[in-house]
């Protein structure tokens, strides 16, 4: 079973910091059609392994009073559609282990356990521990001291394809020199999360102020309010979250050799606990 | 090894005695008669002494000596007609052979081999030569000529990926090849990301390539030798020819400076199919620029019988533009200053002063991250070689050679007062790799024939940031051939051979950025050994070639990257680095029929690819990516007449192996891939026809011009160049990124 479509014009996916190969490669491939038919993209029937369900562990914990939740599913086989049988049955449990203060989690809905008694503190290690069908799953993870997120603003440069538009958001703070910092950003617009998953390290701008543009497939036009969420992460979630940036838009064979992320969970499942700060701003784009 | 060496000084001795016998040598020069051009692989036989003879060097020097007496000594080519010259010996003396090009039709559309059967009585094996006039017949994509893919539809060579110019020989990493422009290592031989090489068909006299028995002269690289040598231009007349395509041209002069003592030669190509992107009214197009040059050139100077000096370069640049967000620009220069000397009829010497350097430059525009990375590797290599020519039985190579290598990593460079971008400057990283060596080819008997050969190699780091590290090496060399009869042959080698320097690269296109590095206290020369056998068979007096090669090859100190390893902004590379072994084997048939109307050959390759490294696939062997199972390849040449010529391949081979995800599960409302293990799936099949035709107009005075047109992938096969996994709505789906489908060409070639 196929469905041709023939000449579609590849993706573009263009981010500003994408591997030069990607960026030739899409203008070459231009070239190319202007001289012959070339380049098409299509659908396939692929013949993959079926898998074991694998547990997946997706642990929050911010210096707000929003987003602190574990959130417990399995994976399933490339071939169904994308549900995710949430585990309703685990028992979570968070430590402090700076205070040695615990709470037992209480689940909200279904496969997600909510954090209510433990607040996310700068500096403070957090161990959280998931038993499940005989099994123990555990993580910790150190919230990093916060750096300011001074002003949200953007600016108009060339065309993003991933995104239609032309305005890009910039994030203005001055990164510490003292330490190793890692943020991650997350744009939002009329209520939408971007899906485009953005990190930065601060290893070719450690100690600068720093405008950063962020890449997030959200369209922004005139009379927009977009939010940008500004994170500071722990070195092992920005590992975590950069391999995934990298993984996305480029195809197989072509990128980085595809893997899964490397999760801070011991124990065999997949996905990350992240102790991080949060911190939001909001602008409306002028027309 | 002993006995080697035992037999070398007996060789030498053989030659003192002979001295005081009533034997005298006959040498000299071979050219085109036509041109000028010194002739490469020139057999000399003695018709009254059968199983005598010898094979002109790459400088179409030969030397023969013999008993006192009256000879009549051929020197014959495939394509060329042979030339017959007396000979009354009864001194040392020089003889000269003008051979001139065959220009009977059926003999017009040769494949050329060194000699009617010289695969089959010479010990080398793993070795394929192309001549130019071949290539030029096949069908192209774009109709770009390129001798890098025309030589991956031989068995043993596997083409990198669709249109790439980028090969794997015997199971080897792209990397692993020696790829030399009139000795000069050609540190990335591609132009955009490998669909084209860097090697312009009309500046090219000839190509070997050793994938495997490498004589040793030759050493660096683990798996094979590509041997390209320029064209030296005609010291006859002045020439100018041409070509017009459809995304580039081409322009070369030739002629001579003086008359039968020197000539010159320039070729040059520019694309500029990126011109049309102007056309569009989208900036986001018509800002961007594309495309690549090179140019090639060679001067060589005849001062007398004894002095020959050649001067010969090459540069090439390839530039993209993304308006003004992102630029990179890249490309090789290498340069060769040679002298060859005679110091007397047996002894030839050849010196060498070698240049190359690649490099490539990246501007980033991204708000306030503004920044340049830069990065080159620069070798200054001298090289001395002797032939030597004791007897008809032996002859002799030994040299040594002294290259220095200046890597200058990635250092990137805020080009805006305000970037918030640090500057980096790592200190360059140098090194000294010499080598010496010495080979002898050996004919005992008419039934026995062997090459054996050392070549003794020194890596020493020389800069003061790193430990000092050195490593030295010994890669012995043999091949052995039994000639059971004049058309039937048995052979058997054993290489060894070792790589100081390492392209690390993360995908199956080349990538300008790819980082070389050298070997240091963590990251070990790789070392690989290679056996293989094979049965060479010539039938109906040679138009047929048939021949088999079985081989088995183990790599030592093989790198891979880890798990998700970042590559393109990492300033710790070695930190994302695994070492481990791979072994390589396969049995390779190929029939070739090099005369008649039809002409061309059928390859095809059974081979596996195996790597096992610590840290991936839980330490177990896995398929290497370009592992590939079966490859087929049938290459053919149809002569119709003066005018017509048609021709056509087709290739089949085993997907690649690739890591497809199993499963998928979500992560903040994204789906996102599970995987199970590095290169545990396979990509479709992959198969191609290509058509083309050349029409031949007639000649009008000097005018000679011709027409090729064709077309790629005539069958339109979907052959997927990258799958894609993508999240649509509620479900996944699989993309098939197929780039070349029905891709016609036409060229225009004109030579006055």
């Amino acid at each position: 079973m196929e469905t041709h479509n023939f000449r579609t014009p590849l993706k573009f996916p263009i981010t500003s910091m994408k591997s030069p190969n990607t960026l030739i490669l899409n203008s070459l491939l231009l070239v190319f059609s202007l001289v012959s038919l070339t380049s098409c993209v299509d659908t396939i029937q692929l013949d993959l392994r079926e898998v074991e369900p694998q547990l997946v562990i997706e642990g929050k914990i911010t210096n707000t009073p929003s987003e602190n939740e574990v959130i417990i599913t399995t994976s399933v086989d490339f071939q169904l559609k994308n549900e995710f049988p949430p585990i309703t049955t685990a028992d979570v449990s968070l430590t402090d282990q700076t205070t040695g203060e615990s709470e037992k989690l209480i689940q909200t809905s279904a496969g997600v356990y909510a954090i209510t008694a433990l607040k996310g503190i700068e500096g403070h290690t957090y161990a959280l521990k998931v038993a499940y069908n005989g099994q123990i799953y555990s993580a910790t993870s150190t919230m990093p001291q916060q750096v300011n997120f001074e002003e949200l603003t953007y600016e108009e440069g060339p065309r993003r394809p991933q995104n239609n538009s032309q305005t890009r958001m910039v994030a203005i703070f001055k990164d510490p020199a003292s330490t190793e910092n890692f943020y991650r950003w997350i744009t939002y617009g009329n209520g939408i999360q971007s899906r485009t998953v953005f990190v930065r390290s601060d290893a070719f701008t450690n100690g600068n102020s720093i405008r950063q543009s962020i890449n997030s497939d959200i369209d922004i036009a005139a009379n927009d309010a977009i939010t940008v969420e500004m994170q500071c992460i722990s070195k092992e979630a920005y590992e975590y979250f950069n391999t995934l940036m990298r993984l996305q838009g480029d195809g197989v064979n072509q990128g980085t050799t595809p893997t899964n992320p490397p999760s801070n969970i011991v124990g065999g499942a997949l996905g990350y606990f992240s102790a991080h700060t949060s911190q939001k701003q909001t602008v409306v784009i002028k027309p | 090894m002993l006995q080697i060496l035992k037999h070398f000084l007996f060789a030498l001795l053989v030659v003192h005695s002979a001295l005081g016998q009533n034997k005298y040598t006959i040498s000299g020069t071979i050219k085109d008669a036509k041109t000028g051009e010194t002739m490469i692989g020139v057999t000399v036989r003695v018709k009254e002494l059968p199983n005598t003879g010898t094979i002109c060097n790459e400088y179409g020097f030969y030397s023969l000596t013999l008993p006192q007496g009256n000879y009549t000594l051929a020197a014959s080519l495939i394509g060329y007609d042979t030339k017959e010259t007396q000979v009354v010996l009864t001194s040392n003396q020089k003889l000269d052979f003008q051979i001139l090009e065959t220009t009977a039709l059926l003999a017009e559309v040769v494949v050329k081999a060194t000699s009617d059967n010289d695969k089959i009585t010479n010990p080398t094996m793993g070795v394929e030569k192309l001549s130019i006039k071949e290539i030029n017949n096949i069908p192209a994509l774009m109709g770009e000529r390129d001798p890098l893919k025309i030589m991956q539809l031989l068995p043993g060579i596997k083409s990198a990926g669709e249109g790439n110019s980028g090969f794997n020989v015997r199971g080897g990493n792209a990397d692993q090849n020696l790829i030399l422009l009139d000795e000069a290592p050609v540190y990335n031989a591609s132009h955009l990301l490998g669909f084209f090489s860097t090697f312009n068909a009309d500046a090219i006299k000839d190509l070997s390539i050793y994938k495997g028995g490498m004589p040793a002269q030759y050493g660096g690289r683990l798996s094979s030798v590509l041997d390209v040598k320029m064209n030296d231009g005609n010291n006859q007349d002045y020439h100018v020819g041409g070509g017009i395509g459809l995304i580039s041209s081409r322009l070369s002069i030739e002629g001579p400076l003086q008359k039968d003592k020197s000539s010159f030669l320039i070729t040059g190509r520019r694309t500029y199919a990126d011109a049309f992107l102007k056309l569009s009214s989208d900036p986001d197009i018509n800002q961007n620029t594309l495309y690549f040059y090179d140019l090639n050139a060679k001067m060589n100077y005849t001062f007398s019988d004894k002095n020959r000096l050649y001067l010969s370069g090459y540069f090439g640049r390839d530039k993209f533009g993304l308006g003004d967000l992102f630029g990179i620009n890249w490309g090789n220069a290498t340069g060769t200053l040679r002298w060859n000397h005679l110091f007397n009829e047996k002894l030839f010497s050849n010196t060498s002063l070698i240049y190359s350097n690649y490099d490539y430059s990246v501007s980033i525009a991204n708000g306030s991250n503004e920044f340049n990375l830069s990065s080159s590797i620069k070798d200054f290599n001298l090289k001395q070689e002797f032939s030597y020519f004791p007897n008809p039985k032996n002859a002799m190579r030994f040299g040594v050679n002294f290259i220095h290598h200046t890597l200058s990593p990635r250092n990137r460079i805020a080009n805006a007062p305000n970037s918030s971008v640090n500057n980096t400057s790592e200190p360059n990283r140098t090194a000294l790799e010499n080598a010496a060596f010495f080979s002898n080819k050996w004919q005992p008997s008419s039934q026995f024939s062997m090459e054996y050969g050392l070549r003794m190699t020194s890596f020493l780091t020389l800069d003061s940031t790193q430990s000092q590290t050195h490593y030295f090496n010994v890669e012995p060399r043999l091949s052995v051939a039994y000639i059971a009869s004049p058309s039937l042959s048995v052979k058997g080698s054993y290489t060894r051979n070792v790589q100081n320097l390492h392209l690390l690269t993360n995908s199956n296109a080349s990538s300008p950025t790819d980082r070389w590095l050298m070997s240091t206290a963590h990251i070990k020369p790789e070392i690989a050994d290679q056996v293989s056998f094979g049965i060479f068979k010539n039938l109906h007096n040679n138009a047929y070639e048939l021949s088999t090669e079985v081989y088995y090859k183990t790599m030592k100190n093989q790198i891979d990257y880890k798990d998700g390893a970042d590559l393109t902004y990492n300033d710790q590379i070695e930190s994302q680095l695994l070492f481990g072994q791979g072994r390589a084997y396969g049995i390779e048939f190929l029939v070739r029929k090099n005369n008649g109307k039809l002409t061309g050959w059928v390859g095809y390759t059974l081979s596996r690819t195996e790597k096992q490294i610590d840290g991936i696939n839980q330490g177990q062997w896995y398929a290497a990516k370009q592992d590939r199972t079966h490859d087929l390849s049938v290459v053919g040449v149809y002569k119709l007449s003066s005018k017509w010529t048609f021709s056509g391949t087709w290739v089949y081979n085993t997907g690649n192996a690739v890591t497809f995800p199993t499963g998928k599960y979500r992560i903040d409302d994204a789906v996102v891939f599970q995987y199970s293990e590095r290169n545990g799936y396979r990509m479709p099949d992959y198969h191609r026809l290509d058509l083309g035709a050349t029409l031949k107009f007639n000649k009008r005075k000097h005018f000679d011009s011709d027409l090729s047109f064709g077309i790629y992938n005539a069958y339109g096969r979907a052959n997927p160049w990258a799958i894609n996994f993508e999240e649509n709505g509620d479900t996944t789906e699989v993309q098939r990124v197929s780039l070349f489908k029905y891709v016609p060409y036409i060229t225009y070639n004109f030579k006055f």
